[in-house]
C-alpha cells in the first residue's frame, strides 16, 4: 500500500465524566493535542473524518458539520463514518482512502463517543440492542451480551475453551489497563473475581463484559512529504480492508466463528505484503472476554487459540503480546473513539511513545481489529514501526 | 436533563407477513425459488444461492432449541424451526435447559415483538 503514516494523535481517558463536559469539548481537546504531536495547525487539516456510532448517544445529528467549527475548520471536507462498533476504526479507513485518492493531504479523524453520562445504562442496552437486525433479532428484545453470549457458547463447545479461559482474558487486559492513566477500569483482579461475578447472560459474567465509557480519540493521517520531519517518521499504515459478514448470527454456517475477519486480516496482510507471523503486537475488539479468543481465531492470529491463550502466547511478555492498552474490558469502550484509539495505541506502541505497557520486545507490524455487531463488520488495519 | 419520547410507527416492509404471522403465532418463512432454501425469518436473498425470487411457506411452529442464554426473564436461543434450513435468535419463554430442548412458536407478551418461543404444549397450558 502506498505509504501513509499516522501523524499524531490524542486521547482522552476513557471513563465516565461527572463534569459538565461535552463530547464536543472531549474533541476539541484530542484534535488540538493531536496536532500538537504532529507540528501542524488548523489550517493545515484540509478534511475532517467524525466518528460516532449512534445519534441516539450524542444527541446531535450532523455531527461533523457542527463540530467543524469548534475546531476552527471550514472550507474543507467534514464527514461522519459509522460502523457499529467499528466506527472509529471505519473512519481511519475512510480517511485513509481520501489521503489515497488524493483528496486531502492531511486528513483528521475523530472518534468520540457519551456512552456512559449521557443516558441511563439501561438506554444504551436497550439501543444497542437494535445495533443486529431490529426487524427480526431486535424485536424480540434481545441485547447485545446475550447474542455474544451465544456466540461464546458454541465456540466453548467447539473448541473446549471453558469460563476460567475467558475470565484470564479478563483479568490480563485489566492488568495491563493499570500501567494506562487513561484507563477506564485498571483493575488488580483474578478468575476467582471474576467467575463469582453476576451472570449476566451465560456464560458472560459482570466481569467478562467491556464497560459503557466516555471519551475520545484523534489520529492524523498523512503522506510523510505532507507533514514536518519529525511527524513523517511516525508508523506508517501499511494495509487495510474491511469485510461484511450476515448480520443475523443464524444465516452464518456456523455462529461462533468470527469468519469475515479471517478474510479481513487476509486481505490487510496481503495489503502490506506480509504473513500473519510477522504480526508483533495486536490490539484486538475485546467487547467480551470470550470475544478476544475467538477474534485472535477469526483473525488467523493463533492455530489452537485455547492451547495459545494457556500457554501465555497472548500476555505482555508473550510471543504476541494483545491489548497492552487494555482493550475494551480496561480501557473502556466509548464506541466511536474505540477504533481510533487502537490505531493510536498501536501506532506509539511501534514508535515507543506509548503511554502504557510496552511490548517486552519492539515489534515491527502491529494489527489493529475492530468489529461491529456480532464481527459483522469487521475493519482489519496492519501498522508498521517507523525505520 | 432533556427527556425525549419517540413513538414509531415501525414499518417491515418485505418482512410485513412475517411480522404479522409472528402476532399470530404462526411461522411465516419464504422458500428461494431457484434452489429451495427455506428461511426463517424471510430474507430478500437467499443466504445460498442469491436468488431474489421465494415465495411464503408457513412453518408447522415447532423448534430445535440449539443454544440458549440469559436469566429465566430474559432468555434467548439460537433455534432452528421445523421445516427452516437457517437458525433464528428467539425469545424463550416458560423454558429452560432442564426441561426441553423443543420449543413451539407463541404470540408475543403484550406489546413485544419477533419470534417468541414457549413450551411445546403451550397452547393448551394457556387454556388452563
Amino acid at each position: 500500500m502506498e505509504r501513509i503514516i499516522v501523524a499524531g494523535g490524542a486521547m482522552t481517558p476513557f471513563n465516565r465524566r461527572k463534569d459538565q463536559s461535552s463530547w464536543r469539548d472531549w474533541a476539541a481537546e484530542v484534535f488540538l493535542a493531536a496536532l500538537d504531536d504532529a507540528g501542524l495547525g488548523p489550517d493545515d487539516i484540509d478534511a475532517l473524518v467524525f466518528s460516532s456510532e449512534s445519534d441516539f448517544f450524542t444527541l446531535q445529528l450532523n455531527p461533523a458539520s457542527v463540530l467543524a467549527p469548534d475546531l476552527g475548520l471550514g472550507g474543507i471536507s467534514v464527514m461522519r463514518v459509522e460502523g457499529g462498533g467499528a466506527s472509529g476504526h471505519v473512519a481511519v479507513q475512510a480517511a485513509a482512502m481520501q489521503v489515497l485518492s488524493g483528496q486531502a493531504a492531511r486528513v483528521a479523524v475523530i472518534g468520540a463517543e457519551p456512552s456512559a453520562s449521557q443516558l441511563p445504562a439501561s438506554d444504551v442496552v436497550a439501543l444497542y440492542g437494535l445495533s443486529f437486525d431490529a426487524l427480526t433479532e431486535g424485536m424480540t428484545g434481545v441485547d447485545a451480551t446475550s447474542l455474544y453470549a451465544l456466540s461464546a457458547a458454541g465456540f466453548m463447545q467447539r473448541t473446549g475453551a471453558n469460563a476460567a479461559d475467558f475470565a484470564g482474558v479478563a483479568v490480563r487486559n485489566r492488568q495491563h489497563a493499570r500501567h494506562n492513566p487513561n484507563a477506564h477500569l485498571p483493575l488488580d483482579t483474578d478468575i476467582e473475581a471474576v467467575l463469582a461475578s453476576p451472570v449476566i447472560a451465560a456464560p458472560y459474567h459482570r466481569l467478562d463484559c467491556s464497560p459503557l465509557s466516555d471519551g475520545a480519540a484523534c489520529v492524523i493521517l498523512a503522506r510523510p512529504g505532507d507533514v514536518p520531519s519529525e511527524a513523517g517518521s511516525r508508523a506508517r499504515l501499511a494495509g487495510m480492508a474491511m469485510v461484511n459478514d450476515t448480520a443475523r448470527l443464524g444465516l452464518r454456517a456456523d455462529p461462533s466463528r468470527f469468519g469475515a475477519k479471517a478474510v479481513a486480516a487476509g486481505r490487510a496482510l496481503a495489503a502490506a505484503g506480509i504473513s500473519a507471523a510477522d504480526i508483533g503486537i495486536a490490539e484486538v475488539y475485546d467487547s467480551y472476554s470470550g470475544a478476544q479468543l475467538q477474534a485472535l481465531e477469526g483473525l488467523g492470529l493463533s492455530a489452537d487459540v485455547v492451547a495459545d491463550e494457556r500457554a501465555g502466547y497472548f500476555a505482555a511478555d508473550g510471543r504476541l503480546p494483545v491489548n497492552l492498552s487494555g482493550g475494551l474490558l480496561g480501557q473502556g469502550a466509548p464506541v466511536g473513539a474505540v477504533g481510533v484509539a487502537q490505531v493510536l495505541s498501536i501506532a506509539r506502541q511501534l514508535e515507543g511513545r506509548y503511554w502504557g505497557l510496552e511490548p517486552t520486545r519492539p515489534a515491527r507490524y502491529g494489527l489493529v481489529d475492530t468489529h461491529g455487531g456480532i464481527a459483522t463488520n469487521c475493519a482489519v488495519s496492519i501498522l508498521e514501526a517507523p525505520r | 436533563m432533556m427527556d425525549i419520547r419517540l413513538t414509531y410507527d415501525l414499518k417491515f416492509g418485505a418482512l410485513q407477513a412475517h411480522a404479522e404471522g409472528l402476532r399470530r403465532g404462526e411461522a411465516v418463512a419464504v422458500k428461494c425459488g431457484q434452489c429451495g432454501l427455506v428461511s426463517f425469518p424471510p430474507v430478500a436473498v437467499c443466504s445460498r444461492c442469491g436468488a431474489r425470487e421465494a415465495e411464503p411457506q408457513v412453518l408447522a411452529g415447532s423448534a430445535v432449541i440449539l443454544g440458549m442464554t440469559g436469566p429465566e426473564e430474559r432468555r434467548f436461543a439460537l433455534v432452528r424451526f421445523d421445516g427452516s434450513d437457517t437458525v433464528a435468535v428467539a425469545r424463550l419463554h416458560g423454558i429452560d435447559e432442564k426441561t426441553t430442548d423443543r420449543g413451539r412458536l407463541m404470540p408475543p407478551e403484550g406489546a413485544a415483538a419477533g419470534i417468541w418461543l414457549g413450551p411445546l404444549d403451550a397452547d393448551s397450558e394457556r387454556k388452563t
